[in-house]
C-alpha cells in the first residue's frame, strides 16, 4: 500500500517536473529573470548613488553679496579667497563655479544646487578676529545633488571655521588643547574578543534578504500551481488523470511537492542572484558581510523548518486555488491576490527592531519566518521565538494540507 | 461485467436538486458493445464518470469487474480506459510516447509492457512517425488517436468512449471504428455513447435511450425498432423522444 503510494507519487512527479522545464516561458520567469534583473538593479543602484556623490565633489555653485540677486565673478577677490583658502580644505572638492544673473532663478532652473550668500564686506570681516562672518547656504533641497551638496559644503565652512579658530588660539598661546574631549565608540564584539558575534551587521542583507526569502517561499510555487489543476482542467487532461489507477492522494501529494520545490528553487535562484550582484558590483557590503557571517547550525535548522512550514501552507493555499479555478486566466487572477499577501505582511516587518520582538507576532504566519530569519543573520539567538514560531507554522501547515486534501476530494473537482 | 444498479445522481445547482441521472439500470456482458443514447445534457457524460469512479452515485450502486464502484474504486480504474470526448486534452509539451507512457506507469504497468503495449497500438493507430513528436502541434486526429492509446495502454477489460468520433474527419472516424471492432473481436465490454446513430447502428449490440436523465428506451437494436414502429435507430431515436 505504502509503496504503490511513493511509486505513483514519483511517476506524477517526474512528468510534472520534466513538463514545468520543458515550459520555456515559467522557467525563464521564475530563475532566468532575476537572475539577470537583480544584477542589473544592483548596477543601476550603484550606477546612480555614484553619480550622486560625483555630483556632490563637483558642485555647482555661486556666490551673492547680500541683497543684490546676481553672482560676483570668477575673478573677484572673494571668490579667490574661497577658492584658495576654504574649498581647499577637502582634496577631493572640485567647484564648478557657475555666474549667474539671478541666483534664484538660476537654482529653480537647476543651473546650480547652491548659492552661497555673504557679507559685504566679507574679506575684511574674515580676517578680524573680534567678528564672526555669516555665511547663508540657499540650496535647492528638491534634488538629492542639491542635499548632499549643501551638507558637503557646510561642513567645508566648519572644517575651515575650526582651522581659523586653532590659528588663533595658537597665536595666544600654544599649550591649550585643540580636543579638550575625544569620544569614540566600540561595539560589543570589538570590545570583547570573548564574545562569539553570530550574523551580519550588513544592513542591505538584513533588509533584503528575510523579506525576499519568505515572498518567494510563500509563492514563488505560484505560477506553476496554476498550471497543475487549472491548466490541467482548462486542457482536458485531468479528468482522464483522475480516472487512471492512481489514487487521488498521490496525485495530490505529487502536485503538492511540485509547488513546494519550485518556491524553494526560485528562493534559491534569488538569493543566488543577489549574491552575485553584490560580487559583481563589488559592493561595499559584500566582502564584509560575507566574511564576517557565521551561522548558528541549530539556528539554520530551525529557519529552514520553518520556511518549510511557511512552503507547505502557501502551497496548499496555491493548490486550494488552482483546483477551485476552471481555466488558468481565473486561477492566475486568485492567485494574484494571494501574492500581495506576504508582499504587505514582510514589508510591515522593515522597521522591527530584533532585540525587541513582541511575542503576539509569532502567531503571524509570514511575518514570524521573516523575524525568525532576521533574528538568524543579526545574530541574536532568540531560540524561544524560533521554537514557537515553528511550533505555530506546523499548526498552520497541518490546517492548510487538512483544507487541500479536503477541496481535492470533492466532487466538483472535476466538473467546469 | 459491468452492471448498474437503480443509478441516480442529483447535482446541487444553486441550492437546488437536480437530477441529472435516475434510476438507470443496465448491465453489459463481456465481448458486447453498448450504446448510450441522448440529446445533449441527457447525462451520458455523468453516467460514464460514475462508472470511472469520479463522480459518486447518490443513490444505487455500479460494479466493474466485480469490483463496487465507491468501495473499491482504484480497482475499478485500473480495469477500465476512459475516453473523454470532445475537445481531448494531451500534455502539449510531452510527447506522444511519454502520453501514453504516463498513463501506464499510472495504471501499474512496467516499462516492458509498456513499450510492447506502444508498439502494438501505434501500428494499429498509425502512430508510429508521430510517437516523438510533441503533442502540441497535433492535429485534432492524432490527438484523438494518442488519446485513444493512452486510454487503453493498460489493456482494460472495460472500456468507456465518450463521443469518441467527436470533431473527427470521416476518416478518422473511420478508423476509430474499425478499432472499437477490434477491441469487441478481443472480448472487450464497452460502453459507447454518441450522437451519431449510423455509428451506433454499426456498433452496437445493445442500446439505451436516455433523456433527462431518464431511461426512455432499451433493449437490443432490433427490439428497438419493433417497438417503436420505425426502420432505423435514428427514426426510432426521433419518435421516442418527441413523445416523451
Ligand atoms: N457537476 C455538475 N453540477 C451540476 N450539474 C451538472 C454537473 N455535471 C453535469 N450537470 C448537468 O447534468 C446534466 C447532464 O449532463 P451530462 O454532461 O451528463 O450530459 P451529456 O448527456 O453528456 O450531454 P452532452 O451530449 O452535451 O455531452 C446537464 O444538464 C448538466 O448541466
Ligand atoms: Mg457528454
Amino acid at each position: 500500500m505504502k509503496n504503490k503510494f511513493f511509486n505513483q507519487f514519483s511517476i506524477v512527479l517526474k512528468k510534472e517536473l520534466k513538463d514545468a522545464f520543458r515550459d520555456k516561458k515559467s522557467i525563464f520567469a521564475t530563475f532566468i529573470l532575476p537572475l539577470i534583473l537583480f544584477p542589473i538593479f544592483f548596477v543601476i543602484i550603484g550606477m546612480s548613488s555614484n553619480s550622486i556623490t560625483d555630483k556632490a565633489i563637483n558642485p555647482k555653485l555661486t556666490i551673492v553679496t547680500t541683497g543684490t540677486e546676481s553672482s560676483l565673478s570668477v575673478n573677484s577677490q572673494e571668490y579667490k579667497y574661497f577658492e584658495e583658502n576654504i574649498f581647499s580644505i577637502s582634496d577631493d572638492l572640485k567647484v564648478n563655479y557657475v555666474e549667474c544673473e539671478n541666483f534664484k532663478d538660476a537654482l529653480i532652473n537647476g543651473d546650480i544646487y547652491l548659492a552661497l550668500i555673504i557679507e559685504e564686506n566679507f574679506l575684511n570681516n574674515i580676517n578680524d578676529v573680534t567678528k564672526s562672518v555669516n555665511i547663508q547656504v540657499i540650496y535647492d533641497d528638491r534634488s538629492t545633488s542639491g542635499n548632499t551638496t549643501a551638507s558637503v559644503i557646510v561642513e567645508v565652512l566648519n572644517a575651515y571655521s575650526d582651522a581659523l579658530l586653532q590659528d588663533r588660539v595658537e597665536e595666544l598661546d600654544p599649550d591649550i588643547s585643540m580636543t579638550p574631549v575625544v569620544g569614540s565608540s566600540l561595539s560589543l564584539s570589538q570590545a570583547f574578543d570573548d564574545i562569539q558575534r553570530y550574523g551580519t551587521d550588513s544592513t542591505i542583507l538584513l533588509l533584503i534578504i528575510p523579506m525576499l526569502l519568505t515572498m518567494l517561499i510563500s509563492i514563488g510555487g505560484a505560477s506553476i500551481a496554476t498550471d497543475l489543476v487549472a491548466g490541467e482542467k482548462e486542457r482536458n487532461t485531468f479528468e482522464p488523470l483522475l480516472s487512471t489507477g492512481a489514487s487521488r492522494f498521490s496525485i495530490l501529494s505529487a502536485k503538492y511537492a511540485v509547488i513546494i520545490i519550485f518556491s524553494f528553487l526560485s528562493a534559491i535562484a534569488e538569493v543566488l542572484s543577489i549574491l552575485i550582484s553584490m560580487l559583481v558590483t563589488k559592493d561595499m557590503f559584500a566582502t564584509s558581510a560575507f566574511s564576517s557571517l557565521y551561522l548558528p547550525f541549530s539556528g539554520v535548522i530551525l529557519v529552514v523548518l520553518n520556511l518549510l512550514m511557511l512552503a507547505a501552507l502557501f502551497s496548499g493555499l496555491l493548490l486550494i486555488l488552482t483546483s477551485t479555478s476552471n481555466t488558468l486566466k481565473e486561477a492566475q487572477s486568485k492567485s494574484t491576490v494571494i501574492m500581495f499577501l506576504p508582499m504587505i505582511i514582510a514589508f510591515a516587518t522593515m522597521y522591527t527592531d530584533v532585540t525587541d520582538i513582541s511575542l503576539w507576532s509569532m502567531c503571524l504566519p509570514i511575518y514570524n519566518v521573516v523575524i525568525s530569519i532576521k533574528l538568524l543573520l543579526a545574530g541574536v539567538m532568540n531560540y524561544a521565538y524560533l521554537w514557537g514560531a515553528l511550533a505555530i507554522n506546523v499548526i498552520y501547515a497541518i490546517l492548510s494540507v487538512f483544507v487541500t486534501v479536503k477541496t481535492f476530494s470533492k466532487e466538483s473537482l472535476i466538473t467546469k | 461485467m459491468l452492471t448498474l444498479d437503480n443509478v441516480t445522481k442529483v447535482f446541487r445547482k444553486n441550492d437546488k436538486n437536480f437530477v441529472a441521472v435516475e434510476d438507470l439500470s443496465f448491465n453489459i456482458n463481456k465481448g458486447e458493445i453498448f450504446g448510450l443514447i441522448g440529446t445533449n445534457g441527457a447525462g451520458k457524460t455523468t453516467t460514464m464518470r460514475m462508472i470511472a469512479t469520479t463522480l459518486k452515485p447518490t443513490y444505487g450502486q455500479i460494479n466493474v469487474c466485480g469490483f463496487d464502484s465507491v468501495k473499491d474504486d482504484a480497482n475499478v480504474r485500473k480495469c477500465i480506459g476512459v475516453l473523454y470526448g470532445g475537445d481531448t486534452g494531451l500534455y502539449d509539451r510531452l510527447t506522444a510516447r511519454e502520453n501514453i507512457e504516463y498513463f501506464g506507469r499510472l495504471n501499474g504497468l512496467n516499462d516492458d509492457a509498456i513499450n510492447k503495449q506502444i508498439e502494438y497500438l501505434s501500428e494499429v493507430f498509425g502512430l508510429k512517425g508521430y510517437l516523438d513528436r510533441r503533442c502540441g502541434s497535433f492535429s485534432r486526429g492524432m490527438k484523438q488517436k494518442t488519446s485513444f492509446a493512452r486510454a487503453i495502454i493498460h489493456n482494460p477489460q472495460v472500456m468507456l468512449f465518450d463521443e469518441p468520433t467527436a470533431g473527427l474527419d470521416i476518416l478518422a472516424s473511420e478508423e476509430v471504428i474499425d478499432f472499437i471492432k477490434q477491441c469487441k473481436k478481443l472480448g472487450k465490454t464497452i460502453l459507447l455513447s454518441s450522437h451519431n446513430m449510423q455509428e451506433v447502428e454499426e456498433l452496437c449490440d445493445r442500446a439505451l435511450i436516455i433523456d433527462h436523465g431518464k431511461t426512455l428506451c432499451s433493449g437490443t437494436l432490433e427490439n428497438i425498432l419493433q417497438q417503436t414502429n420505425t426502420n432505423s435507430i435514428k427514426e426510432a431515436f426521433i419518435k421516442i423522444i418527441k413523445k416523451d
